[in-house]
């Protein structure tokens, strides 16, 4: 893998958005800024391409980067569908500031997803300072760009915004110092739990685990749709694939029960989650719920390939892409449908089918996917994710999870037959925005009727 | 011509005839329907008296084996027919009767509109009546008594815009779709446990079955003609089945589908005790069933006939009454020699085809004739008839002779087979007492109240005559034929069958028995209607709820509805529909549950940001204690 | 060689959006008869020639997973039977649906033939995950079917439809989870799969199969869901959706020998035969006494497949024969009562009466399907209940052959009340006049469906020697 080619991968999107801030192309049309856009992400996918062909170089005596074939594939789909979600951004007229936020949002989302393998291998075996030190920036540049993505004059998302900050730099500070805890050398043996303990709170307060999950639905419901479903899509894949590839080696550090205060933790995070969302009167406020409870089956999934040793996380990638597919587009569809930026109310929802079949349809697929219905790529992951559970933990667990599957399938179901019974509601704005959505529905489809794809698309 | 071709043509030749007016019925005028069907009326007797006569070399029976075709390849259901003497008595008493009667409702059915469908299901119910008797194995059988039993449903309830009519053809096609249940249920007992149902391999193998399950299966076939010749338990649907046309209720509910049941019996009995060779006793449990159901329903339909008013309401409780004598002759069979028991049954049946025919077909004069004057409902109550004798002569003379042959005066042939049936009572009188003193009030029952309709309708004073017409020719030269066949049947029959004594010179303790029974049954009517002396005699309070209690048929048919089915129905529905309506109810509250449980929820989930800070560090707390408590927990 | 099966299988999707582009309301539906046709065609002259065919596809996953899936395709004499009782009924459906309705033919053109894929994919796959996404997207037509066309109560009876028989069968994708964690993806591998816990899975397989086919404890959405539904499609519903759970109750279930839970399941069945029996005689909503009627046959079903599992060969005959036939004749119920609700403007059976008069077609139709529900001989339903009712005896369960006969005759009552009621006794409510005939595209389509049930009731031997003895 050579090493140079990586590097400039990572940090060309984030000077790349530095010339927005000059003067005239402010001005210009939204054309010009998605063909700037466009020629970035073209450029990356070259780089990525060229990044392994080429003979393997090293910056340092030992490898900085490193990638597996799953979080390939979820790099390539991060590509892919970051150029979509920024095209959505420019369509709904988000000004520059957002794009360029994105664009550094990128790069520390690449930086986390390259860094992942080494930080975990010198966990055990080596402990080295610059190892542990690019994760760390990666998730704090992340951190930094979500703040300018979230920003927008209405005071309600400013109130969101503070508890976001709130919330990002406690999880932060937490992080910071369960990484330092893991590198210092004392070696007293309870260090490596508590710094593990520290780790994981950090992470799933970003990720919505329930202690840490209150900020979530407010922050998704003030911050502008488009923002959101560019964080989400970006910011949290990056994030659980990091958690995903440094649990595999959890296992041998910390005892049993830590495992089973996870668990316990994901099943309240599950039921909170679905439940709180049945009855929702506003569809964006129960995505954030549905992203609660997923974040639920994320970490039971997580522990699963722990325990079965996998060392490359094919079933987790698989979920959240799917899953953040879908809801990052759910939250552009609901954005559009808004006037002024005001969430709109599931009733006015009702009779959109007759209205605009297209986006009732578009709609009802993404829902779909989410619930897990099966001809579309959600429900491979959740049989995915129950024959794992099966393998693992006793009967039980699988259970628990096909019962909230079921509360999904019935709160995603309501919206789908309020959009299609008879009624007045609002309709959508611009009609820009159908083409990213499209291309997504048509990605999940196919996934769902061929999930070897994504296998293909590690291995390119 | 050869026995195979001739059975098929007298079976399937009414089929093909019923089915061709029921098609084509609608283009032809009515003549030619009523020729058609009665030419084939006429060919089938006149194919089955060939047989009858020309076919004298049976010994014992003939199976003939139908082509194997490939519609019923299933080991039980291949067509073929067993003949032997007893299908061949039914054989000519079916095709006999059917044809008079086919004559006899041209002149019936000349004003109503529907005739296309009558004589379609009279030629479909000979079919089926027919095949019933010739089948060779149970299914045919079974399938051929579905097939009866949907011809009387349909009859009964012919004219089908009155709502009475439409739900006693419901009631008669319920029970005796109970019984048939059962009897198929007996059927798949004695197919599983002898590997066949074709009667000849019957006769072999069915003295292998245990006794135990052997009386378990007749018991369920005489299930079967329980419900069919409407014997004790399931007799309520015979009296309303009158709601029909009188030639429907003489054909099917007089002379031969209420026969049906007697003949299974009989048939089951040949085939244990004459071709089996199987010992009476062994199934004793069996004919004592029947012997008791025998007597009690003969002895109960004959003093509820006693006090109704409806003319065929009578007649239909002493049709029930007579088959009731026919099943305890069968029930016999423990008492006295099988084959004599079986012999008086079937004679007591052909004589019974005939006088009954006869009675419900004059009945039906009468009642045809005043049917325009007074209106359908009230034109068979007896009330309102009287003093017929004057305006209809011919009709009288035949309901005459046909009350007497029943009463068992001597030229006719009722005495002969009632003395011979009164024979076998007897023989048991040392055994079982409280057999022949029951037979002995039933027959005097029944001559009471056969001789006091004829002197109600024909011989009393009428209140208010009304001018009737009398009934056209082609009615009345049937009953004068009956009537002459009343007389002379049994020499023709013992000519024709001379397996079965027909005719036999009574005992002279049994002759002088029944001859006292009809003087002293004489003197009763001549006391309590002709002259009437004692005026309130039914005024005291005995006699007369005792009266009452034998109108209301004891309250069995009240009870039925108003009780039995009620009771049932509500058991079922209030039971199914009380679970059905927990089951929702459950699976809302679920719902309601849900919905209930996530507003809580949401209640917790308070704005202020206080709260979120201190979820973090508590979730963080029990991360880390859970992360290092391992090491002080053992 | 070109994957014939799935091409039969796929070939009414790709039509379906055809129809998008077709304007004339005839053409479309000429369009949809065809492509059923064609596929039936195709299928019929595939087991013909070759009889029990298996046809791989490709790799559903290879690695994702820890086993490869593979993707394929198998036809035997059972699954062309009820192949056949869905084309017949979908003719049937299709043509009684072009003057039926009304508004937005072209989607409800495209939902039925997405629907026909569906339930052709379940009758033909071998691969679980496979049969798993059939029998979901089965579900997704049919609900939109309900919600868009269906009666006064449809949104909240479309809910409940799609949620109670989603929920029972995430529980089967608990069951084919583990079945695919343990390796077995193809339902011929079942009987390889040995340690204990496969009561378990069966038990999880039963549920959801049990709720589809619509048996007493899970049977609530079944009235709710047919009487709301409009006719052709509770026609199909009841007719064939139905049905997919009993099969594959006999594909999966019955391929081990479970004794434990077939005892359940025999008692269960026989259970809802009476249940459905006694409230269709009760019922006076005409749909629902159809849809009760359903719930019965659905116990007959089940009764005779898992006597045929505890043993009975007879049985499990008859259970397998009565699928079909129970399709065509409550297919043809259905119909029927779709046809006299029109006519009287009410479902309210006490409103109806005397339509023997002058709708000749439509009462002799009713006549063929109620007798042929009631049980009698020459129709469709006789031979099949007639064996269970024998193959009970012969295994030895004599109690249950006679609780059994009890049900035939409470099936005989509330047909016969069907029947009567509506075309001989008068109403009991005065109306003000007597409907004329219905139009002939609703003659035809009953008409179609009456002639297959008494050829099936006929030629039984035929269908039972040449479709399902080589095959059990």
């Amino acid at each position: 893998m050579n090493e140079w080619i990586v590097l400039l991968e990572i940090i060309l999107p984030a000077f790349y958005g530095l010339p927005l801030l000059i003067k005239e192309i402010k001005e210009k049309n939204k054309e010009i800024m998605i063909l700037y856009v466009g020629i970035l992400f073209i450029s990356l996918a070259i780089l990525n391409i060229f990044a392994f062909s080429g003979e393997n170089k090293i910056l340092q005596n030992d490898i900085l980067f490193e990638i597996s074939p799953s979080l390939r594939a979820t790099l390539w789909i991060l590509l892919i569908f970051g150029f979509l979600f920024i095209y959505e951004i420019i369509a709904s007229n988000g000004s520059h500031t957002k794009v360029i936020s994105a664009l550094t949002l990128l790069s520390g989302s690449l930086m986390l997803i390259y860094t992942s393998i080494p930080f975990t291998n010198s966990l055990l075996i080596k402990k080295s300072l610059i190892h542990s030190i690019l994760p760390l920036i990666g998730l704090e540049t992340m951190t930094i760009s979500s703040i300018g993505l979230y920003f927008y004059e209405k005071e309600t998302s400013i109130e969101a915004l503070i508890k976001y900050i709130l919330t990002i730099l406690i999880s932060s500070s937490f992080i910071v110092m369960g990484i330092f805890l893991f590198f210092t050398e004392t070696n007293v043996e309870y260090i490596l739990p508590v710094a593990t303990a520290f780790l994981i709170t950090g992470i799933s307060m970003e990720i919505g685990l329930v202690p840490f999950h209150m900020w979530l639905p407010d922050v998704t419901v003030g911050a502008p749709s488009y923002s959101v479903a560019y964080s989400i899509l970006v910011g949290d894949t990056s994030l659980i694939l990091f958690l995903a590839i440094f649990s595999v080696n959890l296992y041998k550090i910390i005892h049993a029960s830590f495992i089973a205060i996870m668990v316990l933790l994901a099943l309240f995070s599950m039921s909170i989650g679905e439940i709180s969302a049945l009855s929702q009167k506003i569809p964006r406020r129960m995505l954030g719920y549905s992203i609660i409870s997923d974040a639920g089956y994320i970490i039971v999934g997580v522990i699963a390939e722990s325990i079965l040793q996998m060392t490359d996380p094919w079933m987790i990638s698989f979920f959240v892409v799917t899953s953040n597919i879908a809801i990052s587009s759910l939250y552009i569809i609901f954005g559009s449908l808004e006037q002024n930026n005001k969430p709109i109310n599931s009733n006015q929802l009702s009779g959109l089918f007759v209205r605009q079949p297209m986006t009732a349809i578009l709609l009802s697929i993404f829902f779909l996917s989410m619930a897990g219905i099966p001809p579309f790529a959600g429900f491979y992951a959740k049989l995915f994710i129950l024959s794992y559970l099966m393998e693992t933990f006793e009967y039980w667990l699988g259970y628990i999870a096909a019962f909230f599957f079921l509360v999904c399938v019935s709160y995603s179901l309501l919206i789908i037959f309020k959009v299609a019974s008879e009624g007045e509601g609002a309709n959508i704005k611009n009609k820009e925005i159908f083409l990213p959505l499209y291309f997504a529905c048509i990605f999940l489809i196919v996934l769902g009727l061929w999930p070897d794809l994504f296998y293909i698309l590690g291995g390119l | 011509m050869d026995i195979k071709i001739l059975l098929e043509s007298i079976l399937f030749l009414p089929f093909i005839a019923s089915s061709l007016i029921l098609i084509l019925g609608k283009y032809f005028k009515r003549k030619i329907c009523e020729i058609f069907s009665v030419i084939t009326g006429l060919l089938t007797f006149s194919l089955t008296t060939y047989l009858v006569t020309f076919q004298k070399s049976i010994k014992h029976y003939i199976v003939i084996r139908e082509f194997s075709n490939f519609f019923f390849q299933l080991p039980f259901a291949n067509l073929e027919f067993f003949i032997d003497w007893l299908t061949l008595v039914m054989l000519f008493i079916v095709s006999l009767i059917g044809l008079i009667i086919i004559i006899y409702s041209i002149g019936y059915m000349h004003e109503s509109k529907d005739y296309v469908r009558y004589y379609a299901l009279i030629l479909l119910f000979i079919f089926g009546m027919i095949g019933l008797v010739i089948s060779g194995n149970f299914f045919l059988l079974y399938m051929f008594w579905e097939i009866v039993g949907f011809c009387s449903f349909s009859l009964i309830g012919f004219w089908y815009m009155r709502p009475k009519a439409s739900r006693a053809g419901i009631k008669a096609f319920i029970t005796t779709r109970i019984g048939d249940t059962l009897m198929l249920a007996g059927i798949i007992l004695l197919y599983l446990n002898t590997g066949t149902l074709s009667l000849v391999e019957l006769s072999q193998r069915i003295t292998g079955i245990p006794t135990s399950s052997l009386n378990m299966i007749l018991l369920l076939l005489f299930a079967g003609s329980v419900g069919k010749s409407a014997q004790f338990p399931l007799h309520v649907w015979l009296p309303d089945a009158m709601e029909g046309p009188t030639t429907v209720s003489a054909l099917i509910h007089a002379a031969t589908m209420v026969k049906a049941g007697v003949y299974l019996v009989a048939r089951l009995e040949i085939l244990l005790f004459i071709y089996a060779g199987l010992q009476p006793s062994l199934i004793s449990m069996f004919s004592n069933t029947v012997l008791f159901i025998g007597i009690f329903t003969s002895f109960l339909a004959a003093s509820i006939a006693l006090t109704q008013y409806d003319v065929k309401g009578v007649l239909a409780y002493s049709t029930i009454s007579q088959l009731g004598y026919m099943f305890t002759t069968l029930g016999l069979v423990a008492f006295i020699t099988p084959s004599l028991a079986i012999d008086s049954c079937v004679t007591h049946l052909a004589n019974h085809a005939i006088f009954k025919a006869l009675l419900f077909l004059a009945a039906g004069c009468v009642i045809h004739s005043i049917e325009p004057i007074l209106g359908l409902e009230v034109s068979r109550d007896i009330r309102y008839m009287g003093g017929f004798a004057k305006k209809m002569p011919s009709v009288t003379i035949s309901f005459l002779f046909g009350a007497l042959a029943l009463a068992g005066f001597p030229p006719f042939n009722g005495f002969w087979s009632k003395d011979l049936i009164m024979e076998n009572i007897i023989k048991t009188f040392e055994k079982v007492p409280i057999l022949s003193i029951i037979f002995i009030l039933t027959s005097l029952l029944s001559v009471i109240y056969i001789l006091r309709v004829t002197y109600i309708i024909f011989f009393s004073k009428p209140e208010k005559s009304f001018k009737i017409k009398n009934p056209p020719k082609v009615m009345t030269l049937p009953l004068i034929f009956l009537s002459l066949l009343t007389i002379i049947s049994p020499f023709i029959f013992q000519t024709l069958f001379n397996e079965i004594t027909f005719i036999e010179i009574p005992s002279y303790y049994s002759l002088t028995v029944s001859t006292s029974i009809l003087c002293i049954a004489l003197l009763i009517v001549y006391l309590l209607y002709v002259k009437r002396p004692w005026q309130n005699i039914f005024s005291n309070r005995f006699l007369s709820s005792l009266w009452n209690i034998l109108f209301n048929a004891f309250f069995i048919d009240y009870f039925y509805e108003h009780y039995a089915l009620p009771a049932l129905k509500w058991s079922f529905t209030e039971v199914a529909y009380s679970l059905d309506l927990l089951i929702n109810r459950l699976i809302e509250n679920i719902s309601t549950l849900g919905f209930w449980l996530s507003k809580t929820l949401r209640k917790t989930h308070s704005g202020r940001i206080f709260t979120y800070i201190s979820m973090y560090i508590l979730g963080l707390l029990i991360l880390l204690i859970s992360s290092v408590i391992w090491r002080w927990i053992p | 060689m070109i994957p014939l099966i799935f091409l039969a299988t796929i070939l009414p999707a790709i039509v379906s959006f055809s129809i998008f582009f077709i304007k004339e309301k005839k053409r479309q539906t000429i369009v949809a008869l065809i492509s059923v046709l064609v596929s039936y065609f195709i299928i019929l002259t595939l087991f013909v020639t070759k009889g029990k065919i298996k046809e791989f596809l490709f790799y559903y996953s290879e690695k994702l997973t820890l086993y490869s899936i593979p993707v394929i395709d198998y036809i035997d004499g059972i699954s062309f039977l009820m192949i056949t009782a869905t084309a017949v009924l979908y003719i049937a459906i299709i043509i009684y649906s072009y003057s039926e309705i009304k508004e937005r033919y072209i989607s409800y053109t495209i939902l039925i033939l997405l629907l026909y894929t569906s339930l052709i994919g379940i009758f033909v796959t071998e691969t679980l995950p496979i049969f798993y996404i059939y029998w979901e997207f089965m579900l997704i037509p049919s609900t939109l079917l309900i919600l868009w066309w269906g009666g006064e109560k449809r949104y909240r009876s479309s809910i409940k439809f799609f949620l109670f028989t989603h929920a029972s069968s995430l529980l089967m994708l608990i069951a084919i989870a583990i079945l695919v964690s343990h390796g077995i993806v193809l339902i011929s591998q079942l009987h390889s799969y040995k340690n204990p816990d496969i009561l378990y899975i069966m038990s999880l397989f039963t549920i959801a199969l049990l709720t589809k086919q619509g048996i007493f404890p899970l049977h609530t959405w079944l009235p709710d869901a047919h009487s709301e539904a409009p006719t052709p499609i509770s026609a199909i519903l009841s007719g064939i959706i139905i049905e997919t759970g009993g099969y594959t109750f006999y594909r999966i279930v019955l391929s081990q020998n479970i004794p434990q839970l077939l005892y359940i399941t025999t008692f269960l069945a026989l259970l809802s035969a009476f249940y459905g029996g006694i409230l269709a005689l009760k019922e006076n909503n005409v749909k629902r006494i159809a849809a009760y009627s359903s719930i019965s046959h659905a116990g007959y079903i089940i009764l005779g497949l898992s006597l045929g599992g505890l043993g009975s060969i007879y049985a499990l005959i008859g259970g397998l024969f009565h699928l079909l036939s129970h399709a065509v004749s409550k297919g043809l119920f259905f119909l029927v009562s779709g046809t006299v609700s029109h006519l009287f403007k009410t479902k309210d059976i006490r409103k109806m009466g005397l339509l023997m008069k002058n709708t000749r077609f439509t009462s002799f139709f009713g006549l063929i399907s109620s007798l042929s529900l009631a049980g009698v001989p020459i129709l469709a339903c006789f031979p099949g209940e007639f064996m269970i009712i024998v193959g009970g005896v012969q295994s030895k369960y004599l109690e249950i052959s006679l609780a059994f006969v009890f049900v035939l005759i409470i099936s005989a009552a509330y047909a016969l009340r069907f029947w009567l009621k509506i075309f001989w006794h008068p109403t009991d409510i005065m109306i003000k006049s007597l409907p004329e005939e219905t139009d002939c595209y609703r003659v035809i389509g009953m008409f179609i469906l009456a002639v297959a049930i008494i050829t099936i009731g006929i030629l039984f031997t035929i269908i039972i020697d040449y479709l399902l003895i080589p095959f059990l």
